[in-house]
């Protein structure tokens, strides 16, 4: 009797939590797939079923798709090379118990407690061309920075968010990453130095290996992160100057709610989301190693 | 365990029908309700209730509400779908009005403007400024109106040009005279809002494709005529703009300028020139200088150029009746109000711009817009950057281009070529309804 109670009560305090998520999440994915099949303005009912001609065109008759798609990629990129590495020697070097480890970390996980909007507001007027402090450093040792400032030009303006976005989520990976470091037990280094490995030899075959589920994660982070970037570019540039720093999702954005092309962008919106989701498969199936159980 | 469920179950149902009990009450017995939805920008509410109050006093079965919002087209938009919407909208300029109007969201004008106007012996229709009328027309019937309206072109920094000597540009030899003049001070001659071609479009390239071309060489591009892009005229004004860039007579990093940034750099005296509408005095109140003094010119034009020179640019802010709306001939009578002569020389003194009424500008104007209104009252012609509102990915190619011809690259025949380009894209696609002038 009270094991049947007990069922009508999970399920009674799940039902509510069940049905908000399949409401607002579950359904209108679905739907999405959907309405990628229509043409519409996304202000009236009027609709027309168009097949598969929204992604017809997305994939062989719009260039700026593939270039938003490459300035993603390139986001991911740099991203993985620059964020991977220095998280994990910053997640490494703090796990040791050196002093004021604790204020480090702090420091290094402020940017990501800032809101995007403020980071790329502050970051703006850091990049800014007359009275940002960066051209003004520049001018400061004889150099001579972007004239339209390094959002303003068409070469700098990509580089420029791709740094204040790794500036913004190193923190983030370096704790992700230090908690799979200190999650391994001290004694596997001390058996690993007794059988006479260095520093380089423990983190290769001790560290490596125990955090390997941890990097998976933060690389599918990565991928899904940087893919979906939209606050930062938006508010930093608008995808400008002349779309050199468009991304899958700001010209989403500017598809469905400036050009009322609901449709196209709703079909842009399932393919953002099978591309995260084939890299982030691809990428985990790359990784596949023995789960080392600790 | 039991009491808890029932708990729970009782939570639940309580929301859900509190819920749902808090549908909006009925008008009561012969007073009809009217909602009117109002973008809430520089000008504020205040006027719009003033004038619901006044039109309340003379029509007591009426209330009017009025709300508003900075963003408000993007509370509107769920309703439109929905088909639940306001009565009357100045919905901003966010909103894709001429999608409304293909999607037949929105309520034709034409009996209404028929009708006899507040305070005046003629129809509404002829009351209004007849190309801003014009503009909100598709397929021969009136649906969007025109209500406040600005004159867009250059504004110079008149202390500064009197300190120096100088005089405003009348002719593009004259600008390259000045601005040489002016760089020789270390002072920028020209700024722009770079972060937003749109500016630059208005402020350069399109008066001087006018003024090279006439203005058929535009309204030949506004209806997609093949080649109208690239004709000989966009290419003259194309050039023009890359002489000023090479000549240096930009003001160094306005390509990565916001619209306040550079109108500050104005403001501060460290430009001399900027491209903009009617709207900068009171977009720039709080940081215009003590003492600073701006003046209205349209931008300078060739010589010898086609186009004629009092040619002025002017576009509108736009109202409209939705076509669900729940009273319609009230909302439109309410609207006629608002635009009626009195109310319209009110909102002129009160709100420091210029109306889409004819006679509206017969007021005591802020010093800011008796130039723009002269220009406008002498102007043979006007234009606005309609193409902008019909076709917005084209337009967005095209201000793209733009943009990349003011950085330095691509050439003007590049630039000119994109755009034709960006035309032609709009022009096969026939899933975009096509506008004509």
């Amino acid at each position: 009797m009270i094991g049947r109670d007990k069922h009508i009560a999970v399920f009674v305090f799940l039902f509510p939590a069940v049905v908000l998520y399949s409401v607002f999440f579950v359904f209108p994915m679905a739907q999405a797939f959907y309405v990628a099949l229509f043409r519409w303005r996304g202000l009236s009912l009027a609709r027309e079923y168009v097949g598969l001609e929204n992604f017809r065109k997305l994939l062989t008759d719009d260039p700026l798709f593939w270039q938003c798609l490459g300035h993603n990629l390139m986001f991911l990129v740099v991203s993985l090379v620059v964020i991977i590495p220095l998280g994990l020697f910053f997640a490494v070097t703090l796990s040791r118990r050196i002093r004021g480890a604790q204020v480090y970390r702090a420091i290094y996980l402020f940017p990501n407690v800032i809101s995007v909007v403020a980071v790329a507001v502050l970051w703006s007027f850091v990049y800014h061309p007359t009275f940002g402090i960066l051209n003004s450093a520049l001018k400061a040792i004889g150099m001579q920075g972007p004239v339209n400032g390094w959002l303003g030009d068409a070469n700098t303006a990509l580089p420029s968010i791709i740094a204040t976005g790794i500036w913004y989520s190193l923190g983030f990976y370096i704790v992700l990453l230090l908690a799979g470091v200190q999650s391994i037990p001290r004694t596997f280094y001390e058996a690993a130095e007794i059988d006479g490995a260095g520093s380089w030899q423990q983190f290769r075959h001790v560290t490596i290996p125990l955090v390997w589920e941890v990097l998976k994660l933060a690389v599918v982070y990565l991928i899904i992160h940087t893919l979906g970037i939209f606050g930062l570019v938006w508010v930093m540039t608008e995808g400008g100057p002349s779309n050199h720093t468009e991304t899958l999702l700001t010209y989403l954005y500017r598809l469905a709610f400036q050009e009322s092309n609901f449709g196209y962008a709703t079909a842009l919106g399932v393919i953002v989301f099978l591309v995260i989701f084939a890299i982030s498969i691809g990428c985990s199936r790359l990784m596949k190693r023995e789960t080392v159980e600790l | 365990m039991r009491k808890l469920i029932w708990l729970a179950i009782l939570a639940l149902t309580t929301t859900i029908v509190a819920s749902c009990g808090n549908k909006q009450s009925s008008s009561k017995h012969g007073v009809i309700e009217l909602e009117v939805a109002v973008f809430q920008g520089g000008y504020g509410l205040d006027f719009f209730e003033y004038a619901a109050r006044e039109y309340e006093k003379m029509h007591p079965n009426i209330r009017i509400k009025i709300w508003g919002n900075p963003r408000i087209w993007e509370q509107l938009r769920p309703r439109f779908v929905a088909g639940d919407v306001p009565d009357l909208t100045w919905p901003g300029w966010g909103m894709d009005y001429w999608a409304l109007v293909a999607d037949g969201k929105v309520m034709e004008m034409d009996k209404y403007l028929a009708t006899k106007a507040y305070g005046q012996n003629k129809p509404w229709k002829d009351t209004f400024r007849q190309d801003l009328l014009k503009k909100g027309m598709y397929n021969g019937h009136y649906y969007i109106m025109p209500f406040n309206n600005n004159v867009f072109g250059w504004w110079y920094n008149a202390g500064m040009f009197e300190k120096n000597g100088w005089q405003p540009p009348k002719t593009y030899e004259e600008l390259l005279v000045l601005c040489e003049k002016i760089k020789k001070t270390g002072i920028a001659p020209i700024t722009y809002q770079g972060k937003y071609p749109a500016y630059m479009l208005r402020g350069f390239l399109i008066p001087w494709a006018i003024s090279a071309g006439g203005l058929q060489t535009f309204i030949d591009a506004q209806n997609l005529k093949p080649g109208a892009w690239k004709s000989p005229a966009f290419l003259k004004a194309a050039r023009m703009i890359a002489e000023l860039r090479d000549k240096g007579y930009f003001q160094k990093g306005a390509m990565g300028m916001d619209h306040t940034g550079s109108q500050m750099e104005f403001l501060l005296g460290r430009a001399a020139m900027i491209p903009c509408g009617t709207w900068l005095a009171s977009e720039m109140k709080k940081q215009i200088p003590p003492g600073f003094k701006m003046q209205y010119i349209n931008p300078p034009v060739l010589a010898n150029g086609k186009g004629d020179p009092t040619i002025t640019s002017t576009g509108a802010e736009t109202w409209i009746i939705p076509k669900e709306a729940k009273h319609p001939d009230e909302a439109a009578d309410f609207f006629k109000f608002m635009t009626s002569i009195d109310m319209a020389k009110k909102f002129v003194e009160r709100k420091n711009t210029l109306m889409a009424i004819v006679g509206s500008d017969q007021c005591k104007l802020p010093p800011y817009l008796v130039e723009p209104a002269r220009c406008l009252r002498n102007a043979k012609a006007t234009w606005d950057a309609d193409f902008a509102q019909w076709y917005k990915a084209m337009n967005k190619d095209i201000e793209n281009a733009l943009a990349a011809l003011l950085s330095g690259e691509i050439t003007p025949e590049e630039c000119v070529n994109r755009m034709e380009e960006a035309a032609e894209r709009t022009r096969k696609d026939e899933s975009i309804p096509k506008h004509k002038m």
